[in-house]
């Protein structure tokens, strides 16, 4: 059996032992235990259910407004609602860009791109023109396109998804316009959006 | 080494049957099954998934972030424009239409209505993804007449109070989830109540349901 010296016992248990203590005492469990909270797990999800999930809880509650106020006066509402929600997100973005040519705006798109990995897992697109006047893609995946027609929401998804397009490039600079020349929500088999800027 | 017996078409009939089917097969566009010729690298390509089956790599709060930040902000600016309190109305009745919808549906099989199917039901929702990883729970009171549940923890709450839109997440989550809506669409004499509510600012959510048979 050994003893210690009561100075250096008393210093060890303040510096050493007490703390400790008072960290399992104090309430901090997550610590002690060396868990981080469920909810910070991997889902194991798939790009296609995290999107099924996210309409999953948006549509049926949209169809059920649309039958109580009219599907027309929904879409008119749900375009507007767009639209101010991605000229607002748009405006945010750029609020550090100086120039607001097409580049810019390309640049800008591209890191917003680059940034959220579910956006890259769910589009497929190619840039077919690229000027500084204009900038045309053709889209030839688009998840939400595919789960919204499949649940037979593609008026919805085109309200929510695509017709703020033009609001979201005017945030940007207003003397620029997008328009669809094809879009796979309303059936197309590929999407292509052209942006143009009236210099 | 091992020499197989050649395979090649020896009478006409199982040229027919054999060959010609592949050769079409190649010929007439099926270009992925044709990589079966390009030896491994093919292979893999083929059995590479569809990106969006990959894994998103997102967490369960991400999931549910994601999900909010796609919905929320439309039914925040909706609210905006038909007035919050005939919005969160419209809301609640969307809510309650779908609970009733999706009760009737898990439930077309059980053979009893009592409160214990009732109890089994709401458990069996709460152990399920995501709820699961969503929620903690206990259930404090589980007898013939009640069944009382309490959540310590509510991610929903967490989020829609971050983004100080709680009143849209009772609208749609609480309301239909933990009161009358949904006892009522599983059996019309079950009572549903919340007297304490997360999503509200409550240290807990305690929902309890009481049997009026």
């Amino acid at each position: 059996m050994s003893h210690e010296n009561p100075v250096e016992g008393r210093r060890r248990f303040l510096t050493e032992a007490l703390p400790a203590g008072a960290l399992f005492c104090l309430g901090c469990k997550s610590l002690a235990a060396g868990q981080k909270p469920k909810y910070l797990e991997d889902s194991g999800m798939t790009v296609e259910e995290v999107f099924k999930f996210a309409y999953g809880s948006l549509v049926p509650v949209m169809e059920s407004i649309a039958k109580d106020i009219g599907r027309e006066k929904l879409l008119k509402l749900l375009e507007k609602a767009g639209a101010e929600n991605y000229s607002r997100m748009v405006t945010a973005m750029a609020k550090d860009y100086p120039n607001r040519d097409m580049k810019s705006f390309v640049k800008m798109m591209d890191g917003m791109m680059a940034s959220t990995p579910i956006y890259q897992k769910s589009l497929a697109y190619e840039v077919t023109e690229f000027t500084d006047k204009v900038y045309e893609a053709k889209y030839t995946l688009c998840l939400p396109a595919k789960i919204l027609r499949e649940m037979n929401a593609a008026d919805i998804g085109y309200a929510l998804e695509c017709s703020s397009s033009d609001a979201m490039v005017k945030a940007f600079n207003p003397k620029m316009k997008s328009t669809f020349v094809k879009n796979m929500m309303k059936g197309d088999t590929v999407c292509i959006e052209r942006i143009v800027l009236a210099v | 080494m091992i020499y197989r017996p050649s395979k090649l078409a020896s009478t006409r009939r199982d040229f027919l049957l054999n060959v010609l089917p592949s050769g079409t097969l190649f010929c007439l566009g099926c270009g992925n099954l044709s990589a079966w010729t390009a030896g491994q690298e093919g292979q893999k390509a083929l059995e590479k998934k569809h990106k969006f089956q990959e894994d998103s790599g997102m967490t369960v709060e991400g999931l549910l972030k994601y999900a909010n930040e796609t919905y929320v902000p439309i039914l925040q600016t909706l609210a905006n424009e038909v007035g919050r309190e005939k919005f969160l109305d419209i809301l609640r009745k969307a809510s309650v239409e779908n609970i009733t919808q999706l009760v009737s549906a898990m439930t077309k099989d059980f053979p009893k209505r009592d409160l214990a199917s009732f109890a089994d039901m709401i458990t069996s929702v709460l152990n399920s993804f995501p709820n699961n990883k969503m929620l903690t729970y206990e259930v404090v009171k589980k007898t013939e007449k009640v069944f009382e549940v309490r959540v310590t923890e509510c991610l929903s709450a967490k989020l829609f109070r971050e983004m100080k839109a709680e009143d849209i997440g009772i609208s749609v989550f609480c309301y239909p989830w933990c009161d009358n809506p949904v006892s009522h669409a599983f059996n019309p004499k079950i009572k549903g109540s919340l007297p304490k509510n997360l999503m509200k600012g409550d240290d807990v959510c305690i929902a309890r349901f009481v049997w009026e048979g």
